[in-house]
Parts: structure tokens; C-alpha cells; sequence
């Protein structure tokens, strides 16, 4: 495959028919009103000059390169910023037009360095593009240095780890201000001064890294010249091809152009650039996606499997062979002496579709139980739950180009713009178009006031009291006659019950302001917009999730979206944003304990026929253990064996000094991963994993849209991990073999429903397609629960508030509630070992100052933070993005620990943990008190408060 | 209540969120979600703190009974 350079139309497309007829050059071209000469000269394959344009921005109108003639019209008028109009006449190729603009070029080159052979984008320069165009021959004013006053010789800021910007080389087209403004939305680049003396500049003046920048790189992306370049093109030189494949860190599932160069065992990485056509992010990136894989070549990958018989010992690196024979032959002898039931597995969200499905069938068939359950477990299992009561199915019900015709945003527990970073940007431009927001948070994140955006209202709700502000909002709906009537009785059931339980006083919001911290004068402004202002969507993430009640607010979320009106067309819906890129795919493969692929329960006999006829195995009609489970069971001692595919769960589950002690019970543990992570100190084999780079297969993202994962070099491991579990499973005596991934993928759409229409070769021709994809519906349902539910009909379930068991007290008085930060990753495995480093080296603790002064605590401090069940030191920061009485951190760093604070309370109905609440207090510290739990705890922290 | 078990920990958290139905129809509903969720296992290490004269909500005896009167899901 060679280097793919997508079309560039210059302005952006317009929507609607194609109703404007005109003539370019004699071509006859129709486009929707509204488009301009330029882009409809494109479409008529009449290609303009052009230097400021580019089709992901609105046209600027500053370079004249890309004037045109127009009968009837004076001048020679920009094609870019003139619309088109019926019958209009245009030539784009004149002897008077080619005169203007070999003058304009003149200009440009006359103040620009001619070093084209040594510049670093020799070949994808437009600059230079467009003088061959132009046909520019001479240069009247002297050129390059010799021009007289000029910009040559201003520095090169290489502060950015990733990009580097020389302004030597810009020519002042503004791509990147209005990339950063219109695409990014952070609004960090400016013009600054005027004529001659006008330079781009981040920020007042200072660096990228002192900037607001995010390192998105979308300003790069848009820069027509070597100004604004990565430095791994500077480094390495031009790509020389590219592989589209899908990033491997959030659940947004951005398309990128993976570009390289050499090829066999020689292939480097260039770059990954957004793939303009990727259904989930048209072109943008953000900075982990775009820069952050370098952890694939890391010196710390694992290539060689390594086996050992107790944790004391040292690794022994093995053959292939033996790994996978020992693993087989051990499982099978812990079975016989403790029972089918007493091994089980874990799945990776951050494996593929095929890699995942192979492990739960590996459970299911070849260890004979249901004990396979996925790290979705600890972030939306209440998603799964709380949905498919409601709706029927356990997935968000829009896509993400949905939020364009939202009226009404709500963001509840989510924090877009550092989690989800590419649907934030787009969620924010169409917040700047105007839609109205709320956030319901305890902290003040970004969105809530950020450049030309501010939520209608915040609801800083003291955490763990979700349920009773959704449950107001939904008081007022009923008690205010806001109920979508005509949509309540076509669609749902149940409505009588849940209506006389919400219109209850205790409701109100005036009756739960002293719980939830919010005034209830707020929480009735919100659910009247929420209900009135048009399209009303919701976007939620593990602020709802990780909570005792979890399960209990997306219902509760459900509730209101239905009540409302808000489901089944554009614009509204209840739409999880999931943390790991295949959290949905790989709740979708299967990996629940009580459910077989396509979310069917394990007693459905029906379903297992299915299964069972195809893998040739009587099937388990019983659930298994879920995560927590087998932890309280490996303590117990029913539960012996674990296989870990590509988690850190000694890093990333709550109350980890309990899920050491399970950890250290088990007979046997086999991790599969890149790295020698914190579970794998207490394994007993070792198969090292694959990069995304290196698999083959697909991702679901959160909008369930089916993405390719294509290889872009060869499995550094020399096998793929699906290939590595089918020979596990064969070693086990049970016959498993697939010749390559598409087989697996057929193989799902063959039993799953609503995979029937998948297939590699499909989404090779189609992009991608969300789920369900049928035969009859080949194109995917972007959009779901238009004309009816899922399970029939919307069913409105009775969600009572109930409070969390963790209290805060005297001894510890503050709520810690955890997140994650833009540019690291969940816990950190792979972007730790990533320049991401440079903006989060160590997670910090952030306080709000008032909290900070009683406690003589000062910014950048150390701190310790202690709850019941663990003690940890961090470094604080004081906020006043923090409510009174909240702290907050992040799990990135495995030596802070987080989770050792955090304890093992969870949802009820799906045992996802409560990590949004913790009881803590933090107290000065001056040593660094390593991550401790509470029985080790000395005498530095135990005690105080 | 840990000195209990998880399993008594873990059903106590859910009869909360089933306060508001009448105690039969809780536990009726109680022990469906068991069985459609829990390991055998866990249900039977339920049974038998039960049994064991652990000190639980009624609620929690109701499931108890249920649980072990019935075959197992299907
Ligand atoms: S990298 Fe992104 S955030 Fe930074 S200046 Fe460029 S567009 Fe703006
Ligand atoms: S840095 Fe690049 S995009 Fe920005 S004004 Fe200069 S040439 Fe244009
Ligand atoms: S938004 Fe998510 S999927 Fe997109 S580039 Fe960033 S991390 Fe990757
Ligand atoms: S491309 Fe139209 S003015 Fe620059």
C-alpha cells in the first residue's frame, strides 16, 4: 500500500441536496447550496490553487492564491469564501489568473528558506506543490535569505516532546489557529502583531508547553508546510506508505493512517495520522492516539515467554512450546484436584473482538465453566445491566455525529475533554453553535467554563448522590406536566408505578437538596431545559458507573430520557462513554460470566444449542464468578486458577491489598501482556502480548461501531495472542483452531444476531459499521430504538435512592473520588512509557484551598492520604475546581496507588466498584510513605484525623 | 458484616435497594437476580451463613429459603 493522500476539497462539505447547478470550466456540476466555488470546482475535478483552505476548516480568504474568474462578476473573487449560485459561469484556469497567482507565490517564496532537498516535509509541502502548479519560475525580490527583511532567522520551538514548530518556514495561512480553534476548540494559537511583524504564537508569547495546547495535533495536521512538523518526520524523513487502522487507547476508537516506512522486519513507524473518512473521529486525534506509541517498541516489552513455579522465584525464559504445554497441563491438574469450577479467566478491553471471543469460548468450552469475566466489570457492567432493563440491549443508543443536533447536552460523571478527547472537541463545537449545557459533577471540569462555552448549569452534586439528582430531575418532569405523553404511551410500560413512586414530595428537589449539596431553585432550571429546550441528549461515563448505585442511575437516566421523549432519532438518547478503546466489544464477545456472546444469558437454552452444536461441548446453564468473585473465592479457596489477558488487575481493582492477598492464594496465574506489569509479579507464566500495531482484528467503540485493526508489522512475539489462547485450549485436549482472525469474526457472526453482516471483508469495503449489522441492514444502525425498544417496549424501572455505606466521619472527614487525565491511560502501562510522561509525571491529589488551609497543606506539598482500608502518599494540588469537602486523583502511577485507598464496596446488582467514593482524610506528610495498605499502615498516618 | 462473608455483604446491599417493594416480592425478586447472576457457589456460601444463624435482615432468610427450595436457574 502506498503513502494515502486523502482528497482535500478545500472548504467543508454542506448538507443538503444537491441543488445548485453551475459550470466550471465547462463541466457542469451540481452541489448543495451553500458550498463554495472551490470546493464544487473539486467536485468537478478542476483542482484551484490553494494555500489557506484546507476542507476541515471554514474558508479564511488570506492567501489569493485561489482566485477565480466568475461571468458577471468584478475582480477575480477567492473561490474559497464565494458560495456558489445557479447558472453561475466560473474558469478556474486563465492566462490572467496564472498571473496572479505566480505573484502571490512570488511573495510567499521571496521570505521562505529554499532548502526544499534538506527540509523534512520535501515531498508533502503545498508550499512547494503549489509553486510547481503555479508554474513559478523566477522570483523577482531575491528569494530565501537574500530577500532582504525577513523571518528566517527566528528560532525553532522544539518544546513539545511530539511536534516541533519553526517559524522560519510559515506563511501565515492561520490553518493552525483555526484548527486549533475550530476542530480542538482549546483556543491556544493566535496571530500575533500585524503585518511584517505578525508570527503565530501559543499562547502570550511563551512556548507550546507553556500554552494551553493539548497536543492534539490537529494544528499540525493542518499545516500546509514544515512549520509545524513531527519530530519523528524530522527524525526518520517522509513515510513512504500507510495501513488505516484504529487507536488503541479510549473507547471514542479514532481511525488513523498508521504511515511508515521500510517494510518486513525494517518497517518503521513514522507517524499515525487521523484518518479523515474514520466514521468516529473524520480526521481529529488527540495527543495519545496521535503521539503516544512508542510504547509498542519499548525496551520493557516481554517477547519470550517466561514461566516459574513460585512467585519467590526468578523467571525462566521458555519456548512457545513449553509455556503453552505447562499452562495447559497445570490448569487441567488444578481442575482434577479442585474442580471444573476452580479456574477461570479474565478479558481485555484492550484486546480485539477476536481475541477476546477466543478466551470466553476458551472458559466456556475448553475449562467446561461460565468463569470469564472482563475488565469492564470495574467500569460499565452497570451500563450493560441498567440498559438492557430499560431498553433492552446493553449499549448506547446514538453515534456520535448525533451530539450535532443536540439542543440540550447533559454530561453526568464524564469529563470528555481529557477522557474522551476527539468526541469533546466535537461535543464542544457544537456547544459553541450554541446548544445549552448542564454538567452534573462534583468537580468543576473543563466544559463547564471553557472558551466561549458555559454550562446553562452545574450541578456540583456531593458525590455518590447521583440517584437523587436524577431522581428530582425526574420529579419535576412529572410534577410539572412535562411528560412526553404521545411518546410515554406508544412506546413504554411501567409508567403508572414509576410515576406515582417519582412524584412523591421526597423527591423534590427541595426535599434531597441536604443530600445531594445542590440548590434545588438549580436542579428545577435543569430538568425544565432538560425537558423543553428540544433535543435533549445525555453522555455519561464512570461517574455514574462506579457507584453502590450504579446499576440503579442509568436506570434512573433511562427513566428521564424516556419519560421526555429523548429516544430513537438524532440529536438525543443515554450514551456511556466507555473508558478502554473495546470496553464495548468486549462485553459484546461474551466476556460476562452470565452471558454468552451477544448479551444472551447462559440459561437460554436456545442459545446454547447454538454453541453447543458448533463447539461440539455440552455448555454450563449457570453463571460463573465475576470478578470480585473469584477474588473472594481464590481467598476461600474454591477458586485456584486465573488466566489475565492484557490487565493490570493488581494495578487497576479497588482495595488492592485484598486483591494482592487473592492474587498470592492462587495456585496458578497466567498473564498475557506487554509488560511485566504489577499482576504479573504474581504469576506463574508469562506470554507476552501484542501491540495494537502488531494485531489483527477489529475494535468496538463506544458508539458500537465495528472498527479495523489491521497489522501494520509483523507479531513481534511470533504468535497472536487469539493464536496463543486456541493453543492453550488445545493443549487442554479441547480442539480449537482458526486459520486467521476473520475466521473468528465469521465464526461470531455465524452465532451472534446482531454480528450477521460482519465480516473483515465487508468492513474492508464499507469502513465500518455500528451493530447491529444484519444481512438485512448491512450498512449498520447508526441510531437505536427508533421505532421501537429492543425488548418491545421502553420499560420504566422504580429507582430508589439509596445512600452509600461509605460515610465520611470525624477520623476521615473528606470524599476522595477518582478519575483520569488526558494524556495518560487507565494505568498507565503504555503511555508511562510514552513522552505523554512530560505533562503527568506523577498523579497528584487536588483539594479545594479551604480543605488544603486547615490542614496546612500548601501546593505541591506531599500529603498522605489515608482511608479504612489503605494509606498512600501524593503530592497535592490545590483547586478550586474541587468542591469543599471533595478530593480527587488519578490512578495512572502504579507507586501512588490510588487503589490502595479505595475500598470494596460496589454496585449492587453488577459488583462494579464504588471507586467514586472513598472516606478519607489527608494530612501533611514529608517522607514519601510508600502505597501501603491499612494492616501495614505505621504509625505516620494510622490515627490522625 | 465482612466476618460474614462477602456473600452476606453483597445481598445485604441489594435488599436495600428493594426496601420499597412488600418483603415477599422483594425476596422473589432477590433471589431471581441471584440466580441469574451469582455463581452456584456463592449462593450456597449464602445458604449456609444463613444457616448458620448469621444475623441478617428477614429479607435475607426469605432469599435463603427461595434459593434452596428451588432447582437452580434455568
Ligand atoms: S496541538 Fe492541538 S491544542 Fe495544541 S496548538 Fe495545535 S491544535 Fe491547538
Ligand atoms: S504554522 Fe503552518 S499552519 Fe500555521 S500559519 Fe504558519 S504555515 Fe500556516
Ligand atoms: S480520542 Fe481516544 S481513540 Fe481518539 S486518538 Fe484519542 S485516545 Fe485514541
Ligand atoms: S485558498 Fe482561498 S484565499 Fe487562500
Amino acid at each position: 500500500m502506498s503513502l494515502l493522500k486523502e482528497p482535500d476539497f478545500g472548504t467543508p462539505a454542506r448538507a443538503g441536496d444537491a441543488g445548485v447547478e453551475l459550470t466550471i470550466d465547462g463541466t457542469t456540476v451540481a452541489v448543495p447550496p451553500g458550498t463554495s466555488v472551490m470546493r464544487a470546482a473539486a467536485q468537478a475535478g478542476c483542482e484551484v490553487p490553494k494555500l489557506c483552505a484546507t476542507d476541515s476548516l471554514e474558508a479564511f480568504g488570506s492567501c489569493r492564491l485561489c482566485v477565480v474568474e466568475i461571468d458577471g462578476a468584478r475582480g477575480t473573487p477567492a473561490s474559497c469564501t464565494t458560495p456558489v449560485a445557479p447558472g453561475m459561469v466560473v474558469r478556474t484556469q486563465t492566462e490572467k489568473l496564472g498571473r496572479l497567482r505566480r505573484g502571490v507565490m512570488e511573495l510567499y517564496i521571496s521570505d521562505h528558506p529554499l532548502d526544499c532537498l534538506t527540509c523534512s516535509a520535501n515531498g508533502d509541502c503545498e508550499l512547494q506543490d503549489m509553486a510547481g502548479v503555479t508554474g513559478l519560475r523566477e522570483v523577482r525580490y531575491g528569494s530565501g535569505v537574500d530577500a532582504g527583511a525577513n523571518h528566517m532567522d527566528l528560532l525553532t520551538d522544539t518544546s513539545n516532546p511530539y511536534f516541533e514548530f519553526d517559524p522560519a518556514k510559515c506563511i501565515l495561512c492561520s490553518r493552525c489557529v483555526r484548527a486549533c480553534d475550530e476542530v480542538q476548540g482549546t483556543l491556544a494559537l493566535t496571530i500575533e502583531g500585524r503585518g511584517f511583524d505578525s508570527k503565530v504564537s501559543p499562547g502570550a508569547g511563551g512556548t507550546f508547553m507553556e500554552s494551553d495546547c493539548v497536543s492534539c495535533g490537529a494544528c499540525v495536521q493542518a499545516c500546509p508546510t514544515a512549520t509545524l512538523q513531527e519530530k519523528t518526520v524530522v527524525e526518520l524523513g517522509m513515510p513512504t506508505r500507510s495501513v488505516i487502522t484504529t487507536c488503541a487507547y479510549c473507547g471514542v476508537g479514532c481511525s488513523f493512517k498508521a504511515e511508515l516506512r521500510g517494510s518486513g522486519d525494517s518497517t518503521e513507524l513514522v507517524r499515525m495520522v487521523p484518518y479523515k473518512d474514520g466514521g468516529a473521529n473524520e480526521g481529529h486525534s488527540c495527543v495519545k492516539g496521535r503521539f503516544a506509541f512508542g510504547y509498542a517498541s519499548h525496551p520493557d516489552r516481554v517477547l519470550t515467554p517466561r514461566v516459574r513455579d513460585s512467585i519467590a522465584d526468578e523467571w525462566r525464559e521458555v519456548s512457545w512450546e513449553e509455556a503453552i504445554t505447562h499452562t495447559a497441563r497445570r490448569l487441567r491438574a488444578i481442575q482434577a484436584e479442585h474442580g471444573t469450577g476452580s479456574i477461570g479467566a479474565i478479558t481485555s478491553s484492550r484486546c480485539t473482538n477476536e481475541e477476546v471471543y477466543v478466551v470466553q469460548k476458551m472458559v466456556r468450552a475448553a475449562f467446561g465453566n461460565n468463569n470469564v469475566d472482563t475488565c469492564a466489570r470495574v467500569c460499565h457492567s452497570p451500563t450493560g445491566y441498567g440498559l438492557n432493563q430499560t431498553f433492552g440491549t446493553s449499549a448506547g443508543t446514538q453515534d456520535f455525529a448525533s451530539v450535532d443536533d443536540a439542543d440540550v447536552i447533559m454530561v453526568i460523571g464524564a469529563n470528555p475533554t481529557d477522557a474522551h478527547p476527539v468526541f469533546g472537541s466535537r461535543m464542544k463545537k457544537r456547544l459553541r453553535q450554541g446548544a445549552r449545557l448542564i454538567v452534573a459533577d462534583p468537580r468543576s471540569i473543563d466544559l463547564v467554563r471553557s472558551p466561549h462555552i458555559e454550562a446553562a448549569h452545574h450541578l456540583a452534586l456531593n458525590p455518590g448522590t447521583n440517584v437523587a439528582i436524577v431522581n428530582a430531575m425526574a420529579h419535576v418532569v412529572v410534577t410539572e406536566g412535562l411528560v412526553d405523553r404521545e411518546f410515554v404511551d406508544a412506546r413504554c410500560e411501567n409508567i403508572d408505578e414509576w410515576e406515582a413512586f417519582i412524584a412523591d414530595p421526597a423527591h423534590s428537589p427541595e426535599a434531597v437538596e441536604e443530600i445531594t449539596g445542590v440548590p434545588a431553585a438549580e436542579v428545577r432550571a435543569a430538568a425544565r431545559l432538560y425537558a423543553t429546550a428540544g433535543n435533549a441528549a445525555i453522555y455519561y461515563g464512570l461517574g455514574v458507573t462506579e457507584h453502590s448505585q450504579g446499576s440503579t442511575m442509568v436506570m434512573g437516566m433511562a427513566n428521564l430520557a424516556m419519560a421526555t421523549g429523548n429516544i430513537g432519532r438524532s440529536g438525543v438518547g443515554v450514551n456511556p462513554l466507555r473508558g478502554q478503546n473495546n470496553v464495548q466489544g468486549s462485553c459484546d464477545m461474551g466476556s460476562f460470566p452470565h452471558e454468552l456472546p451477544g448479551y444472551r444469558h447462559v440459561s437460554d437454552g436456545s442459545v446454547r444449542e447454538v454453541y453447543e452444536q458448533l463447539w461440539g461441548t455440552p455448555l454450563l446453564d449457570e453463571p460463573g464468578l465475576r470478578i470480585p468473585n473469584m477474588f473472594d473465592s481464590a481467598l476461600d479457596g474454591s477458586f485456584r486458577a486465573l488466566f489475565v489477558q492484557g490487565e493490570d488487575i493488581a494495578q487497576s481493582d479497588p482495595n488492592i491489598s485484598h486483591v494482592h492477598a487473592a492474587l498470592a492464594a492462587l495456585d496458578l496465574v497466567v498473564v498475557q501482556d506487554l509488560f511485566v506489569n504489577e499482576t504479573a509479579k504474581f504469576a506463574h507464566v508469562l506470554l507476552p502480548g501484542t501491540s495494537f500495531l502488531e494485531k489483527d482484528g477489529t475494535f468496538t467503540n463506544a458508539e458500537r461501531r465495528i472498527n479495523r485493526v489491521r497489522p501494520v508489522m509483523a507479531a513481534r512475539t511470533g504468535k497472536q495472542e487469539w493464536q496463543i489462547v486456541c493453543e492453550i485450549a488445545q493443549a487442554m485436549g479441547y480442539p480449537m483452531h482458526y486459520d486467521d482472525a476473520a475466521q473468528i469474526m465469521d465464526e461470531i457472526a455465524l452465532t451472534t444476531p446482531t454480528f450477521a453482516g460482519v465480516s473483515f471483508a465487508h468492513l474492508d469495503a464499507v469502513g465500518s459499521v455500528q451493530w447491529p449489522c444484519t444481512t438485512e441492514r448491512p450498512e449498520g444502525t447508526p441510531i437505536m430504538h427508533v421505532d421501537g425498544f429492543v425488548r418491545g417496549k421502553g420499560r420504566f424501572v422504580v429507582t430508589p435512592y439509596v445512600p452509600t455505606r461509605e460515610r465520611s466521619n470525624r477520623r476521615f472527614p473528606l470524599i476522595l473520588t477518582t478519575g483520569r487525565i488526558l494524556s495518560q491511560y487507565n494505568v498507565g502501562a503504555q503511555t508511562r512509557r510514552t513522552a505523554n510522561v512530560a505533562w503527568h509525571p506523577e498523579d497528584v491529589l487536588e483539594l479545594h484551598p479551604h480543605d488544603a488551609e486547615v490542614r496546612g497543606v500548601a501546593d505541591g506539598d506531599r500529603v498522605e492520604l489515608a482511608s479504612r482500608v489503605g494509606t498512600t502518599s501524593l503530592r497535592a494540588k490545590i483547586s478550586d475546581r474541587m468542591p469543599v469537602g471533595v478530593c480527587y486523583t488519578t490512578f495512572h502511577h502504579p507507586v501512588s496507588g490510588a487503589n490502595v485507598v479505595t475500598t470494596d464496596n460496589s454496585d449492587w446488582a453488577t459488583n462494579c466498584p464504588e471507586y467514586k467514593v472513598t472516606a478519607v482524610q489527608v494530612t501533611p506528610s514529608t517522607a514519601l510513605t510508600a502505597a501501603a495498605p491499612a494492616h501495614e499502615q505505621t504509625s505516620v498516618g494510622a490515627g490522625r484525623g | 458484616m465482612d466476618e460474614l462473608g462477602p456473600e452476606v455483604r453483597m445481598v445485604s446491599d441489594i435488599v436495600v435497594q428493594f426496601a420499597h417493594r412488600p418483603a415477599d416480592d422483594a425476596a422473589a425478586a432477590i433471589a431471581a437476580h441471584l440466580r441469574r447472576f451469582w455463581d452456584p457457589r456463592m449462593r450456597r456460601r449464602l445458604v449456609a451463613a444463613v444457616d448458620a444463624g448469621a444475623d441478617v435482615d428477614p429479607v435475607v432468610v426469605r432469599v435463603a429459603q427461595l434459593l434452596s427450595s428451588s432447582a437452580p436457574a434455568s
